[in-house]
């Protein structure tokens, strides 16, 4: 009965009557954007497994932060920024692990893998023979700096105007939206690896 | 190259143009081959990226997040219980049906004055509805009525307690009533046979006047008060919230009984019970009309029984005070002077 009496509410609605004690109200608000919540994390960090526990992360931060919410602050925009702020941190981590794996020699290949990620050669052959686009740009997602791929995903996912952004990460508007082209920019290389039409298209313009 | 309307691209494709900044562009668009492929792509990649971006999430986190919830202290507050609504409506709408009835239901005071006397008796809900009735009132009497012996006097004040009963006098004819009680009537004899029958009837005393049946009569006894009339009562009236029950007492024998057997005894010549019977009469009704009389038997029951004088303490018109302390042969100057007082001739 109480779910049927908020489901009609507003989030700011909701986070209130969680203030006032109804747990169930926040379960519902969090039931809202948890799809949003998860694709963000799921394409923030590459691992499904980590990505879920920073999913859980986020609830119980949400959890844990949920008395201290104004109602001058969009609900929306709190909850994204709580969950950027754990990716990022978690990005972070991952870096730092990811710079010490790169260093060292992988296999029996004597190149460092770095040199392999950075190496367009064998990568964009099997690229064009694959012609698999959804994995090619999914891909290129995945290999988008941080600051980059977490603007285009929370323009994407989260739907948030380039304004609650540049809020929600400290950046201007057009800093955002200069990181925002980038990202669009290496997806669009991406998706003229896999359909040569584009990529014949894209080389013309360049020789222009 | 490069156009210089590129920096709207990504505004555009995101809806982020206003209605004349994004008119202009489309116009720009339609012109420049750059800006329009630049879209196209942007677009395209957007479409591949979306399903990618569309997944359900694991239940994982929505399962942490309620054992959360459980594991917090319950801030659930009464008012925010699923029941109060549906309780708030219900006992909001009874109290409007109730004041709804007692307001539109209830004449108003001017109206209920005029219609009818009766409200104005009901106002006084401290008055008891049925008044005592005229026994019951006489038990609640002053106790110096109820010291003095029960004549036909009682009777025809109870006669009168009705018409106080029916509230047809009022307080001070009641106080005058209680202060100055009639006189009974001169005799036994001079009572017709109705009356008579009625005085044999109603005991001397009453010894069911317990406080319970005082507290019925609560009015009566209020207003004695008042009336400073209800000296003694205090000590008949028991607690009313344990109201002892009517002793069964021996009726005493009346008036006439005692006068009649005190008669036969003296005509007897049986001076012992004479004396004595003529004794309990006098200290039972000493303000009687025929006492001097019995004050007379009982000293010619004296004489004859040659014993000291037993009235000393007795209102005998002055005479022997403390004569029977005298020495024995002054005592008989003593009778004679009591006889002589008493126009009883002396027996020599």
């Amino acid at each position: 009965m109480r779910v049927l009496f908020f489901v009609n509410r507003s989030d700011e609605a909701l986070l209130i009557a969680y203030q006032k004690g109804e747990g169930q109200a926040l379960c519902l608000l969090m039931q809202r954007y948890e799809k949003r919540l998860w694709n963000f994390v799921r394409r923030f960090v590459a691992d499904h497994a980590t990505a879920e526990d920073l999913l859980q992360d986020v609830f119980v931060r949400v959890l844990r932060n949920a008395n201290e919410w104004q109602p001058r602050a969009k609900v929306s925009t709190w909850l994204f920024t709580i969950a950027r702020n754990l990716c990022t941190d978690q990005a972070r981590r991952m870096s730092v692990r990811k710079a010490r794996s790169l260093d060292e020699n992988s296999g029996d290949d004597e190149r460092p893998l770095g040199e392999k990620i950075a190496s367009h050669d064998g990568g964009a052959e099997e690229a064009l023979l694959r012609r698999e686009s959804s994995t090619e740009i999914e891909a290129a997602l995945g290999q988008l700096p941080d600051e980059q791929r977490e603007v285009f995903l929370m323009r994407e996912v989260l739907d948030m105007s380039f304004a609650e952004i540049a809020a929600a990460v400290g950046a201007s508007e057009p800093t955002v939206k200069s990181r925002m082209r980038y990202a669009l920019e290496k997806l669009r290389d991406a998706l003229t690896v896999a359909e040569p039409v584009v990529a014949q298209a894209s080389e013309s313009e360049k020789r222009l | 190259m490069s156009c210089a309307q590129k920096e709207r691209v990504v505004d555009s494709l995101y809806g982020e143009l206003s209605d004349v900044a994004r008119a202009e562009f489309d116009a720009h668009v339609a012109t420049c081959d750059s800006c329009r492929k630049e879209l196209e792509v942007f677009g395209r990649a957007r479409a591949l990226v979306r399903p990618m971006l569309d997944q359900a999430a694991p239940a994982s986190a929505m399962q942490r997040l309620r054992a959360e919830i459980q594991k917090q202290p319950s801030k659930t507050r009464w008012w925010s219980l699923p029941w109060l609504l549906p309780a708030l409506s219900t006992a909001g709408l009874a109290l409007l049906l109730l004041v709804m009835r007692t307001t539109l239901l209830k004449p108003h005071p001017l109206v209920r004055m005029e219609s009818s006397p009766e409200p104005l008796q009901v106002s006084v809900p401290v008055v008891p509805a049925a008044k005592p009735e005229a026994p019951k009132v006489a038990q609640t009497a002053p106790p110096e009525r109820q010291r003095q012996p029960t004549t036909v006097g009682d009777i025809e004040g109870a006669d009168k307690l009705d018409n106080f009963a029916d509230g047809k006098r009022g307080k001070k004819e009641k106080a005058q009533h209680w202060a100055d009680p009639p006189k009974s009537p001169a005799s036994f004899a001079d009572m017709d046979s109705r009356t008579k029958k009625i005085a044999q009837s109603v005991p001397l005393e009453f010894p069911h006047t317990t406080g319970a049946e005082l507290s019925k009569h609560a009015l009566d006894v209020d207003e004695l008060k008042e009336l400073g009339l209800s000296e003694g009562l205090k000590a008949d009236r028991a607690p009313v919230t344990t109201p002892a029950p009517a002793m069964a007492q021996p009726p005493l024998p009346s008036e006439n009984q005692l006068v009649e057997k005190a008669s036969r005894a003296f005509a007897d010549g049986k001076w012992q019970e004479a004396r004595a019977l003529y004794r309990e009469l006098l200290l039972r009704f000493p303000a009687h009309r025929s006492a001097p009389m019995w004050k007379q038997r009982i000293a010619q029951a004296d004489v004859q029984l040659r014993s000291p004088p037993t009235l000393a303490d007795e209102p005998t018109g002055g005479g022997g005070a403390g004569g029977w302390a005298r020495p024995a042969k002054k005592a008989r100057t003593v009778d004679a002077e009591k006889n002589q007082l008493q126009n009883v001739p002396s027996k020599k």
